[in-house]
């Protein structure tokens, strides 16, 4: 049965143990087969960027916050074999992980915008656990 | 099913209408996704639990298949849900506290084992004077995102 409101914030916090401080990061969502990125957690919308990335902006600034990449171990890493070398144990780089669909964009502004996700997620070394948790 | 409810871990579901909208279902809140709103802040957590909740409960649109770039993973996104949805406000992450929702529409994806993966706010349909023509849907220029749409 689903639980009304009030029990389930309730047995949340308990269950996950309290808020955390927010710090940027990368996790990879396996129900979603996606890798979600938040380099902020300030309120933000996305847009649809192409059928691999969509891009989180924020509401105040316009700014590139986040991005989600799709299909990640389903579609990605067989249309892009070669980003499979770029896994490390079971680590992945996410900017060098944008890289493949990136290659595959002929449009410029998707390109730069490409470019603007990748140099964010590269300034902090942002990477994936592919392992499901 | 990626995580396992064990004896210690409680399993949270979501009330939702069914894809052929004849019934209520059951929507699994995998232990990720709560990890995820722990690292997002308390709105984050308001959000599955309120905003979330209305969305499934009721949408004003229901897709089903998510179309993707890929040429071999069309059958991956078979029978994948969007619920779409407009509530009346939205929470901000890092305070909690209720902001206005803007012309954005609140997506909630669900899997085909009924399991919700993702939500995320999106520029709602074609806005004409402030006015959405299209309540609750999304904005989809090139009409390519989904399959079918249910509802």
């Amino acid at each position: 049965m689903s639980q009304n409101g009030q029990d389930f914030m309730t047995e949340i916090l308990q269950q996950i143990g309290g808020i955390e401080p927010f710090k940027p990061m990368a996790i990879y969502n396996p129900d979603g087969d996606c890798i979600e990125m938040h380099l902020s957690n300030e309120p933000y919308y996305a847009r649809r960027l192409d059928g691999w990335v969509t891009v989180f902006y924020s509401e105040a600034t316009d700014e590139v916050t986040g991005a989600m990449l799709k299909g990640v171990k389903s579609s990605l890493l067989k249309r892009f074999p070669g980003l499979r070398i770029l896994i490390e144990g079971t680590q992945v780089r996410i900017a060098m992980l944008l890289t493949g669909p990136l290659s595959a964009t002929e449009d410029d502004l998707t390109q730069r915008t490409y470019k603007a996700v990748i140099d964010k997620a590269a300034e902090l070394d942002l990477r994936a656990e592919l392992l499901c948790t | 099913m990626a995580e396992n409810a064990d004896e210690t871990t409680r399993r949270f579901t979501l009330e939702a209408i069914s894809p052929d909208q004849n019934s209520m279902i059951d929507v699994l809140v995998p232990l990720h996704r709560l990890q995820w709103a722990k690292r997002m802040g308390l709105g984050a957590i308001h959000e599955i639990n309120t905003s979330v909740r209305h969305v499934l409960r009721y949408p004003d649109a229901i897709f089903c298949g998510i179309n993707r770039d890929g040429d071999d993973d069309r059958g991956q996104t078979e029978g994948w849900l969007c619920y779409c949805g407009a509530p009346a406000a939205r929470y901000d992450y890092q305070t909690g506290k209720l902001i206005f929702r803007g012309e954005r529409v609140l997506l909630v994806y669900v899997n085909r084992e009924f399991t919700f993966y993702n939500s995320r706010w999106e520029p709602e349909s074609k806005v004409e004077c402030g006015i959405p023509l299209d309540m609750g849907l999304p904005s989809d220029p090139d009409g390519k995102r989904f399959k079918e749409r249910l509802r």
